[in-house]
């Protein structure tokens, strides 16, 4: 079977370059092909690699507290794209400020972001979840 | 034909940078020779050229008007005139039409049996359409492929063509379709349904397909019908151009069926190496030049013709230093060129015009400029009409040569990268796109203008704006020094590096500081 392709990066002006080095290495540890845009990654930027590499799922990281504003609209960008149907996950400190996670999850997923993800998330169930949405979505031949 | 094994580099690489090997193949007391042919759109040029002692002199040239009907007639016209002057008199005396140039030595050889290196860019040059998917991604790496192959870019298209690009398609008519999308093992929907649509072809261009290699099968039974050559994916990772395969695949197919198709296959009893497009030969030569003049700190050639600008840049790009500089998009090539088809002095004069409005009625223009830019239109449109005329007063010397500085600021703007500087919790960050060449020290111009231009008097003009319209900061130097090819030697050099690399690197450089090959 043709391994699943991620395409990962921080978006906004987020440089925050530690824990991105570490989802990748995790991910392509876990057979996932990982396509890493590193820090600073605009919407446009995730969307265009994930067409051109045919990707499965994007993986937006946020940790500097702006995530809110620089992920507003994702879904419906990826529906103008077309892409629409992509497997779409957020994770990090998403929001500024202490708020319940069930409220952080509702923002997210209010965006179209299909999981989201605290700082403190299992990784391993991460990639559990990631295989199976992608097999559930089914997206092979992008 | 099959490039799929690809991977094989530059045209000059297996032969070592410098290793001038005509030395010792037909040299006799040391010396060495060849005869150097640029066939233009509306000229063929010369030059026969003497290898002694390392150094590279121009012994003679010659030109004549391309032969349209039949491009080998003009070619062989001056070979002829080249390999039989005598050469204890001047050749001017000596020949109609062919122009004596001071060599080094009164004693050089007369060019019996001198091998004849030529390159060709009439009849349109290599004319290439290219099909990517994402304009920044793999059309990008399509469009800068096939540039760097010395092809004119007739079309892109991105994502899904349609029956009326098909049409277009046939409308225009390339030479080659730089067939590109996906990364390897990524998207296939799109070259799926491209390569349907160019099946539908009533033209029967050749194809390269240069994407996604998981679709390489599905390719070749699609286009059966045409000339298709394979080569690996330019872009097979999103972080890894691979330009070279696909590149070399362009060049084969111009060596091996274009150049017939052009007339030029009756040349290839005379010419010791296949004939090239013009901007291959000049690409290769500009990488070569910043090779060996490092102290340059970098080159940049701007070659401004009737109807395009060609911007070459090599060994200039200044290294994103890590946390500071974030670079976008596929890494930059080493050597980078640009074309641009709305910027040149005659047949592009009325686009250059409208494109550089901003720079021609600006306030950064000098004294005295806006007296002549009021005209401009009219100038350029008369210009377009009789793209032979040269300027007959002061006002249109004037309007020629803020014509040249439109073209060349603009030009130099295009070529060079980007960067914003946004600010970040941990300081500020500068997001970067394409070259950085703020470290570049040397332009050289060439072409008609430029090389009859004393390069003094077109400084002050050719001033380039430091931000472009989106706010962002154009990675171009504050100052710079700006040599001239004087007598439009470049094509002839570059011919002659094919046989003299080192050599002719040196008689460059020293004729563009002033001395004479």
């Amino acid at each position: 079977m043709r391994p699943c392709v991620i395409v990962l990066g921080v978006i906004g002006s987020d440089c925050h370059a530690v824990g991105n080095k570490i989802l990748e290495a995790f991910f392509s540890d876990r057979g996932f092909t990982v396509v890493n845009l590193g820090v600073m990654v605009s919407q446009d930027e995730f969307i265009d690699a994930a067409i051109e590499t045919g990707a499965s799922a994007v993986l937006v990281s946020s940790l500097y507290g702006h995530g809110e504003i620089d992920c507003a609209g994702f879904r419906d960008r990826c529906i103008e794209r077309g892409i629409g149907d992509i497997v779409l996950y957020v994770g990090g400190n998403l929001v500024i400020g202490k708020r319940e996670p069930a409220e952080i999850q509702q923002l997210y997923h209010s965006m179209g972001f299909d999981r989201v993800f605290g700082p403190d998330a299992d990784l391993d169930s991460v990639a559990e979840f990631l295989a199976a949405d992608c097999a559930a979505k089914a997206v092979p031949a992008r | 034909m099959n490039n799929s094994s690809g991977g094989r580099g530059g045209h000059y690489s297996d032969r070592g940078h410098y290793n001038d090997r005509g030395n010792d193949r037909n040299g006799h007391n040391g010396t060495a020779e060849v005869i150097a042919v640029d066939v233009g759109s509306t000229w063929t040029k010369a030059g026969h050229f003497v290898l002694r002692d390392g150094r590279l002199s121009l012994v003679r040239r010659a030109s004549t008007p391309t032969t349209v009907e039949h491009l080998p007639t003009g070619v062989l016209e001056l070979v002829r005139i080249l390999r039989t002057a005598d050469n204890r008199v001047p050749a001017a005396a000596a020949n109609r039409g062919s122009t004596a140039v001071p060599g080094r030595s009164a004693e050089a050889p007369a060019g019996g049996a001198c091998p004849v290196v030529c390159s060709s860019s009439a009849k349109g040059g290599l004319s290439v359409v290219a099909v990517g998917i994402v304009p920044e991604l793999t059309l990008a790496m399509a469009r800068r492929t096939a540039l760097s192959a010395g092809a004119r870019i007739s079309r892109v298209f991105s994502y899904e063509l349609t029956e009326d690009d098909v049409r277009t398609i046939d409308q225009i008519n390339p030479d080659i379709i730089l067939l590109t999308g996906g990364t390897d093992g990524g998207n296939r929907q799109y070259v799926e349904h491209n390569s349907a649509l160019l099946a539908r072809l009533s033209a029967r261009p050749h194809i390269v397909y240069a994407g996604n290699r998981a679709m390489t099968d599905r390719v070749r039974e699609r286009l059966t019908a045409f000339p298709l050559a394979i080569a690996e994916n330019i872009l097979p990772e999103l972080d890894a151009p691979n330009p070279e395969p696909a590149r070399a695949a362009i060049r084969e197919i111009f060596i091996r069926s274009i150049t017939s198709g052009k007339g030029l296959d009756d040349l290839r009893q005379l010419t010791a190496e296949p004939v090239e497009p013009t901007p291959l030969v000049v690409y290769e030569f500009v990488g070569a030049l910043s090779r060996l003049e490092s102290e340059w700190g970098g080159i940049c050639v701007v070659d401004l013709g009737g109807a395009t600008t060609d911007v070459y840049t090599a060994g200039a790009q200044l290294q994103a230093d890590g946390q500071r500089v974030v670079q976008k998009g596929p890494p930059p090539p080493d050597v980078l060129r640009t074309v641009e088809g709305d910027l040149g002095m005659r047949v592009s004069a009325p686009a250059a015009v409208e494109s550089r409005r901003e720079f021609l009625s600006g306030p950064h223009s000098p004294a005295g400029i806006s007296r002549c830019a009021a005209g401009m239109s009219d100038y350029a449109a008369e210009l377009r009409a009789r793209p032979a005329h040269l300027p007959q007063s002061d006002a249109e010397h004037a309007r020629d040569r803020l014509l040249a500085a439109a073209c060349v600021t603009g030009a130099l703007e295009r070529h060079a990268g980007r960067q914003r500087e946004v600010y970040t919790p941990q300081g500020p960050v500068w997001v970067q796109t394409g070259s950085d060449l703020r470290e570049l020290r040397t332009f050289v111009g060439s072409g008609g203008f430029l090389a009859a231009e004393e390069p003094d008097a077109l400084t002050p003009l050719f001033r380039c704006a430091s931000l472009d319209e989106r706010g962002r900061t154009i990675l171009l130097p504050d100052r710079w020094r700006w040599l001239r090819d004087r007598d439009n030697l470049l094509p002839l050099l570059a011919n002659a590096a094919r046989r003299f690399q080192r050599a002719a690197c040196l008689a460059a450089a020293d004729h563009w500081k002033g001395g004479t090959p």
